[in-house]
């Protein structure tokens, strides 16, 4: 659940996380126009493949239901109240997992970040906690916690948990040595370095592990309510499996999809506004 | 002129060989497959109540098919009636046993099966709460933690109880746990209560659940459960539907028989299910009753209402056509040949033995 494989660099401390704005496709005319475009051909190609599919016929449509059936099926939960009910209930839970995650990852990984003695006091444990998915704790935490909000709340705050403390730590570790001497021969605060000096440098991996850290969040969240609940998206999906109404499971899919991708462009928005009002260096 | 005359005679007989094999092929699969929408304690291969577990036991189908060198394979599927569901979609399977709201909801995707013949007709429900709860009685549910397991003939029975004292599933938080998660969640007191089978026993021996309600296999509660075989199979292969039809009515025979009650006992416990508590959920149920394989009155009124009910309750988004579901063929031929036609009392609509 939680790939620990993006945070390598924890071990190689200079490098930073970020590699840049992605390459850009061959200049063709029209993508280099509208950069955003490019994101919507493999979606579109797909949606063109399931029309093709449904309307041919080749796969029957109790497996695979056609694209207008997951339509009318998705006006109908928002006709009906059952999605806005359930999808307040799922984000409730993730700001509440992620709020609780985010703080308790800024404060172990500040701690990891800004003193070495106390990172090899608990790197190790926190590294084979980390190394457990959420799955694996759920029974355990089901016999601790029983099945109702809290559940869902520690397991969300446990998958943020992780890339958040990651980023913080790895953040503030490589906040360049000479910021810091540059704040100390201008006499800065302990204050005023941190948020002068400290944040603005470590302000872009901070954000990688938010961003980690909520998508975490959302497919944690999403796992946990399939197995027990019953209220949530994740519930949705589970009720239009065990009555067999496809279009109903398509279209919560969907939604879920759509909502995860929502959160990030909302984190990665926040991160942008946050780096032009820090500028980036002190 | 010999020569020629014995070239005929090879030709004739290798084409004529070369049909009966085909022939064969046609008259019965290499392997068929059946998928039970119920499991066993602990995952175990078997299930209980059910005529179709006397003929598992006694190997009646390997038997029967044995002579056409027909494969048996048994799938039991812990998700129940919604996995069989899917199997049926993707054509995993050939023959099934599923609750009555499963088969409705089946039926309203166009899945395109037959019913062939009830394998229980009787089911029991309880209420259980954990032992120190404030529940009394059924009412007492309003806006609690009530566990179900959804999508199986017990959520409609659930769905009935709750209607007979004026709520609904929406006045309660209802979540969906398997037997075994039903177990867990009571014995720790996870949910305030939960909508379960006998296989709750073990905790009220233990002190650990009271039962607030039992609808003691009242027939306006009940669940019916049946063989399904896939229309695809059953065109292909009409000749095999009626052998397995009569190897699972040798089953019901046997588990009607006074005698061998406890023998039904004992192999139900197979699935794990300790043979007392068969003794006592069915003390005072006669099992030709509650195993009967006859599709009558009370039975087709039984899917009716379950049709009738999952629209009623939302289960389904339209109504469900029985018409032309039922098909008595294979049942009555296979009653016919072991000369059972009466031994069996058809029961009308509302359960009682018809006049």
């Amino acid at each position: 659940m939680t790939d620990l494989s993006h945070w390598a660099d924890i071990h190689k401390p200079s490098t930073g996380l970020r590699t840049g704005p992605l390459p850009r496709l061959p200049s063709i005319a029209v993508w280099s126009r509208f950069p955003a475009l490019t994101g919507l051909i493999v979606p579109a190609a797909l949606l063109a493949a399931w029309f093709g599919v449904t309307w041919a016929h080749w796969v029957p449509e109790q497996i695979l239901p056609a694209p207008a059936a997951v339509l009318e099926a998705l006006d109908g939960l928002i006709r009906n109240g059952d999605l806005k009910s359930n999808l307040w209930i799922s984000l409730g839970r993730v700001a509440c997992g992620f709020g609780a995650g985010t703080l308790a990852g800024l404060l172990l990984g500040a701690g990891m970040g800004f003193s070495d003695g106390f990172a090899r006091f608990v790197r190790p444990t926190f590294l084979v906690i980390s190394q457990i998915p959420i799955l694996a704790w759920l029974p355990f935490f089901m016999l601790l916690l029983g099945i109702g909000e809290a559940l869902k709340i520690v397991l969300v705050a446990k998958a943020v948990f992780t890339p958040v403390t990651l980023g913080t730590s790895a953040g503030i570790r490589d906040v360049p040595a000479r910021y810091l001497e540059l704040a100390r021969v201008l006499q800065l605060s302990k204050a005023r370095t941190l948020y002068r000096v400290v944040l603005p440098a470590a302000l872009p991996q901070l954000f990688s592990g938010f961003r980690y850290g909520l998508t975490h969040a959302w497919l944690a969240l999403v796992a946990v309510e399939l197995l027990a609940s019953y209220e949530g998206v994740g519930y949705l999906l589970v009720y239009s499996r065990q009555l067999f109404q496809l279009d109903v499971m398509v279209a919560v899919i969907l939604v879920i999809a759509i909502t995860g991708l929502a959160l990030d462009r909302l984190l990665s928005l926040a991160d942008s506004w946050l780096g032009r009002r820090f500028g980036g260096a002190p | 002129m010999i020569a020629q005359s014995l070239r005929v005679l090879i030709l004739t007989l290798l084409s004529l060989s070369l049909t009966f094999s085909w022939a064969h092929a046609q008259a019965s699969p290499s392997v068929i497959r059946i998928g039970v929408a119920a499991e066993g304690v602990g995952g175990r291969p078997y299930s209980y109540r059910m005529s179709l577990d006397v003929a598992r036991a006694q190997g009646l189908l390997e038997k029967e098919f044995a002579r056409s060198g027909t494969k048996i394979e048994w799938h039991y599927f812990r998700a129940a009636g919604p996995a069989v569901s899917e199997a049926l979609a993707s054509h995993q399977v050939d023959f099934v046993f599923h609750g009555d709201l499963p088969s409705i909801i089946v039926r309203s995707t166009g899945i395109k099966t037959r019913y062939l013949m009830p394998l229980y007709a009787r089911s029991n429900i309880y209420v259980a709460v954990p032992a120190g709860s404030q529940i009394k009685s059924l009412t007492d549910l309003k806006g609690k933690v009530v566990s179900n397991f959804r999508g199986t003939a017990t959520q409609l029975v659930a769905n009935r109880v709750l209607s007979s004292v004026g709520l609904a599933e929406r006045d309660m938080r209802l979540v969906s746990l398997d037997t075994a998660g039903v177990n867990a969640a009571l014995a720790t007191g996870q949910i305030d209560a939960a909508f379960c089978m006998l296989t709750t026993f073990g905790l009220k021996d233990k002190n650990l659940i009271r039962y607030v309600f039992s609808s003691n296999f009242q027939p306006r509660f009940s669940a019916v459960g049946g063989l399904l075989v896939t229309d695809d199979f059953a065109r292909k292969y009409p000749q095999s539907v009626d052998r397995f039809v009569k190897a699972i009515v040798q089953g019901a025979w046997f588990a009607g028989q006074p005698q061998n009650r406890d023998a039904v006992f004992d192999i139900w416990a197979k699935s794990g299910v300790p043979k007392e508590y068969f003794e006592r959920e069915y003390k005072n149920q006669d099992l030709k009753v509650t195993t009967s394989p006859l599709v009558d009155d009370f039975v087709v009124a039984k899917y009716k209402a379950a049709a009738a009910d999952a629209l009623r309750f939302g289960l389904v988004r339209k109504p469900v056509n029985l018409d032309g579901w039922f098909d008595r063929g294979p049942l009555n031929r296979a009653l016919a040949a072991l000369h059972l036609e009466h031994f069996w009392t058809p029961t009308d609509a509302s359960g009682k033995p018809a006049a």
